[in-house]
């Protein structure tokens, strides 16, 4: 059964079309990413999907309900971990915890005990009682996970979550919400650039400037690509580039000082291009397919290219009074 | 029994962060002080200077217009806090939750219009600084008047908010509505004598009405009823039911601008 069905919507700001014409659906259970860099649209679909944005076009149903007609069904049936901070600081933590198991009508004891469980999956056990303005940036994160977690949604909407979180955190995070997703029957919807948070989905969405440009397992898109990466910086990049096309008819994608080429067998073909090129190599290497190299094969850029770098992503805007 | 609770804590949430920000309640303590002991009493001082005392005493007039104005500017700044939620957040937090969004506005309102009675409460304290004498009567009529007062302009500052965006546009606009609110409502001087258009605007003003009760239930005691009756301008039960009837006005605009679109 479908938990989630989007047809034809479309988000536009103005003229500017920020989610153009996406079609997809996720299976009730499935754990479901969607792979993009920044601004490809992935808040925008889930603050449609969410009831907090209105679509130009196009229908989405979750739930069974639809998201501009049936608000509150709709978000009876899901939780979300906001990309942008959405604490109160003038709360402790545990308020905030209890504050949203009563916005979420849950009883009283059910709360009470999901509440102990997840502060110390966050490790704030002993920061329960604390204001909020007195966390670290990580902190903050860690409560609003902890949050998104006290209902048990049919849905979670996880807006790139581990974003500054320390390893271990991360990992303990990831246990947990993959067990729920497994004991509870949680349907999961992941927006994230970490390529090895994408891994664990059922399926990925890789979206670019609004549009879903492929769909399916990480497995299967990771078979578009050539069996190996080979990256190699020479002296002259430009010159190498050209004598591979002639050579190998493989077409070499030009990341920062980098050249990099999807090759049938990488461990093999590395001697035989230092040995056959003009130009002098400098570094070489060679690895299996990531899903960031999937995103470099279907658009040419790198996801890291543009905009910030992933770990000050959410870096609070500067508080002032309050 | 749920949307209670719910309406419950946004209140609570109001109350604490005006509780844990010590700026604010010490504030709140100063603010009454200075507005009856220094423009209070500097301006009642000023008037005899001028040799053009009146023939009642002048701080006890005023008084009752200082309390009204209290409430009034401390419900329309601390609705401020919509504007705060929207930027730092919490407002997606409450908007994404299963309840109906009058529950956030009754909430936010009642916990707003508690922090403007508070602060009308403290310069209650304050009647007898003003030559006024404190009866339990008087504290009884007193306060249902301040509550609406609080209420309705609560209400009206989450509507304004609700429309304001920034914290610096709403910081911008609030001086608006108070400075004219306050100088058409006769808190310093009786509406009488006004040129054509002020008395046109003193008469929308619903302040105005709620100073001209107040000011009928405090100076009962003090003054003559002839007096009185030369500072006043309506009957009490006009002055009651156009409070009532504001209150009951701004709580549905408010809820109407918050409402789903
Ligand atoms: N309220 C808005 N008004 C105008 N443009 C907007 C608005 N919100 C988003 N956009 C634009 O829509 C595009 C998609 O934004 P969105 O936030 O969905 O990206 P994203 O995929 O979540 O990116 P990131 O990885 O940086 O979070 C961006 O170009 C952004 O500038
Ligand atoms: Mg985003």
């Amino acid at each position: 059964m479908n938990v989630i069905e989007v047809k034809g919507l479309v988000k536009k700001f103005g003229s500017f079309r920020a989610v153009d014409n996406i079609s997809f659906e996720v299976d009730s259970g499935e754990f479901f990413g969607f792979l993009g860099p920044n601004g490809a649209g992935k808040t925008t679909t889930i603050n449609i999907l969410t009831t907090l944005l209105k679509p130009t076009e196009g229908r989405a149903l979750v739930a069974g309900h639809d998201v501009s007609r049936e608000k509150h069904k709709v978000r009876k049936s899901i939780g979300i971990v906001f990309q942008e901070g959405s604490l109160d600081d003038s709360l402790t933590a545990f308020e905030h915890l209890k504050f949203h198991g009563v916005f979420y009508d849950v009883p009283k004891k059910v709360y009470r005990a999901r509440i102990e469980e997840l502060l110390e999956i966050v490790g704030l056990e002993d920061r329960r009682n604390s204001l909020v303005k007195t966390f670290s940036g990580g902190m903050r994160r860690r409560l609003e996970i902890a949050r998104g977690l006290i209902h048990r949604p049919r849905v979670l909407f996880l807006d790139e979550p581990t974003l500054g979180l320390d390893v271990q955190t991360r990992i303990l995070v990831w246990d947990y919400i993959r067990s729920l997703g497994q004991r509870e029957d949680v349907t999961i919807f992941l927006t994230t650039h970490n390529m090895e948070e994408a891994e664990f989905a059922d399926r990925i969405a890789v979206i670019d400037h609004g549009n879903i440009i492929a769909l399916d397992t990480p497995a299967n898109l990771k078979k578009l690509v050539g069996k190996d990466i080979v990256m190699v910086q020479t002296a002259h990049n430009a010159q190498a580039k050209k004598e591979i096309k002639e050579r190998w008819n493989v077409e070499a994608k030009e990341i920062d000082e980098h050249l990099v080429l999807e090759i049938e067998n990488g461990p093999e073909f590395t001697p035989v291009l230092v040995r056959e090129l003009s130009v002098a190599v400098e570094a070489i290497s060679t690895r299996g397919v990531t899903l960031e190299d999937v995103f470099l094969h279907l658009t040419g850029r790198s996801i890291r290219d543009e905009g910030r770098d992933p770990e000050s992503g959410f870096q609070r805007k500067l508080k002032i009074g309050r | 029994m749920h949307f209670l609770s719910v309406v419950y804590l946004i209140w609570l949430r109001e109350i604490l962060r005006q509780w844990r920000d010590r700026v604010r309640i010490f504030a709140s303590f100063a603010m009454p002080f200075l507005f009856l002991l220094v423009m209070g009493r500097g301006i009642s001082a000023g008037l005899s200077a001028f040799g053009v005392a009146p023939s009642f005493d002048y701080l006890q007039f005023i008084f009752p217009g200082i309390i009204g104005m209290t409430v009034m500017m401390t419900a329309i700044y601390q609705s401020i806090s919509v504007v705060y939620d929207r930027e730092f957040g919490f407002l997606k937090e409450m908007l994404v939750a299963p309840i109906p969004r009058w529950t956030i506005v009754f909430g936010k309102v009642l916990g707003l219009a508690t922090l403007g009675l508070f602060q009308g409460f403290i310069v209650l304290m304050l009647a007898p600084l003003a030559g006024i004498s404190l009866s339990g009567e008087l504290i009884l009529k007193a306060l249902p008047v301040l509550m609406l007062l609080a209420l309705s302009i609560s209400s009206f500052g989450v509507a304004l908010a609700s429309r304001v965006k920034t914290i610096q546009g709403f910081q911008a606009i609030v001086p608006l509505p108070i400075v004219l609110m306050t100088f058409l409502a006769g808190t310093m001087y009786p509406l009488k004598n006004l040129p054509m258009d002020l008395e046109i605007l003193a008469k929308i003003d619903p302040l105005t009405y709620g100073i001209d009760l107040l000011r009928q239930i405090f100076l009962s005691g003090t003054m003559s009823d002839e007096l009185i009756s030369q500072v006043t301008l309506f009957p009490w039960q006009l002055d009651l039911g156009v409070i009532i009837g504001f209150t009951l006005f701004m709580l549905a605009f408010a809820s109407f601008t918050f409402r789903e679109d």
